[in-house]
């Protein structure tokens, strides 16, 4: 009884607070239905194009990485002038005229070297005397010679290595 | 209708998922909306809230274990997201300073959905101002009517903090109706 009294007087056991005051739109909860349906599609074409990307990310970034590091150690040897030296001789711009290379030389060479432009003509005579085998039909004045590899600017390590 | 277990169960057969699915939001859709409105005061809130809820209850019910009812598990996701949706609310209210109790209450006010008498209103504007975890456990146990067991595991707390918390809330609310109506 006394528990009644207290149920009676108390203003939240009323049964109209305990009733819904909202009201919804008309069809709303089947509208709700189409609607999850659609974004859960719209979700998972959007999730599987993800997929791709995410499949292919660490690829094209690694490619990227390697492209990016190549780009500047090639683009640091350009301008190091490094890179010259493998590839491409028109590029260099130099202060100082390229060192020689040295030349491989023996007198074999030289005498061939001569002969096909006429000049061992020049420079020595014919004789009936025993022929040197290196020579062909001539035979050299060791003057001429000197003289000739002192005027033509021979290098020393050339002239060395006629010895 | 099917009852949870056998929802669940036609979910995991091949090519019945989207049929177990559609079920179950006939199912639980009315009563998480009505769970999720009283706490934002907002249909269109409401609504936003209600389809993520179902989202990820379309997402995550293959992990769904059996530990739990399906129904808490469910309720779960809805006050988790509806908590978050709210702090979220709040932090954004508090950073342009104003007051997100207010803006519930100005809601409420210029709501066209809700129809109920001053009383009711007074109920609405005494729930607001409670903090959102309070109001919570509150909704869940005065208009949906669970067991604070049950309530327990939706909001992961104990049962004998769901009562203090409860009991509260209801003595707040009741002291303040009953200065203005009686």
């Amino acid at each position: 009884m006394e528990k009644q009294k207290n149920i009676e007087q108390d203003i939240l056991q009323r049964p109209s607070l305990k009733e819904n005051p909202y009201t919804l739109p008309q069809g709303y909860f089947a509208m709700v239905e189409d609607s999850v349906r659609k974004r859960i599609h719209n979700e998972e074409e959007y999730e599987s194009g993800k997929r791709w990307i995410t499949i292919l990310k660490p690829a094209v970034m690694l490619a990227m990485t390697f492209g990016a590091i190549f780009g500047l150690g090639y683009g640091a040897m350009y301008i190091t002038g490094t890179a010259q030296q493998g590839s491409n001789s028109n590029l260099i711009v130099k202060d100082e005229p390229a060192e020689q290379p040295a030349t491989t030389f023996d007198t074999e060479t030289l005498f061939e070297t001569m002969r096909s432009t006429a000049l061992l003509e020049a420079l020595v005579e014919p004789s009936n005397d025993e022929i040197p085998a290196s020579t062909g039909n001539y035979e050299c004045h060791k003057d001429n010679i000197e003289q000739y590899l002192i005027e033509s600017n021979v290098s020393l390590i050339t002239l060395a290595s006629l010895e | 209708m099917l009852d949870d277990k056998e929802i669940i169960g036609l979910f995991r057969q091949e090519g019945k998922k989207e049929y177990a699915f559609n079920l179950l939001v006939r199912k639980y859709s009315e009563r998480l909306y009505w769970h999720i409105r009283k706490l934002t005061c907002s249909h269109d809130d409401a609504n936003d809230l209600l389809q993520v809820t179902l989202i990820k209850i379309w997402e995550h019910l293959p992990e769904f274990r059996e530990e739990s009812k399906l129904y808490t598990w469910i309720y779960r996701i809805a006050t988790n997201e509806t908590l978050t949706f709210l702090k979220k609310k709040r932090i954004g209210s508090f950073l342009s300073l104003g007051n997100y109790d207010k803006v519930l209450e100005n809601k409420l006010q210029s709501d066209p959905y809700f129809n109920g008498d001053k009383l009711q209103y007074a109920l609405q504007r005494e729930i607001i101002k409670l903090p959102d975890k309070q109001r919570a456990v509150f909704t869940l146990r005065y208009f949906q009517e669970l067991k604070y067991e049950e309530i327990s595991e939706i909001m992961d707390t104990s049962v004998g903090a769901l009562k203090a918390s409860y009991h509260h809330a209801y003595q707040k609310i009741k002291a303040a109706l009953q200065n203005e109506f009686e």
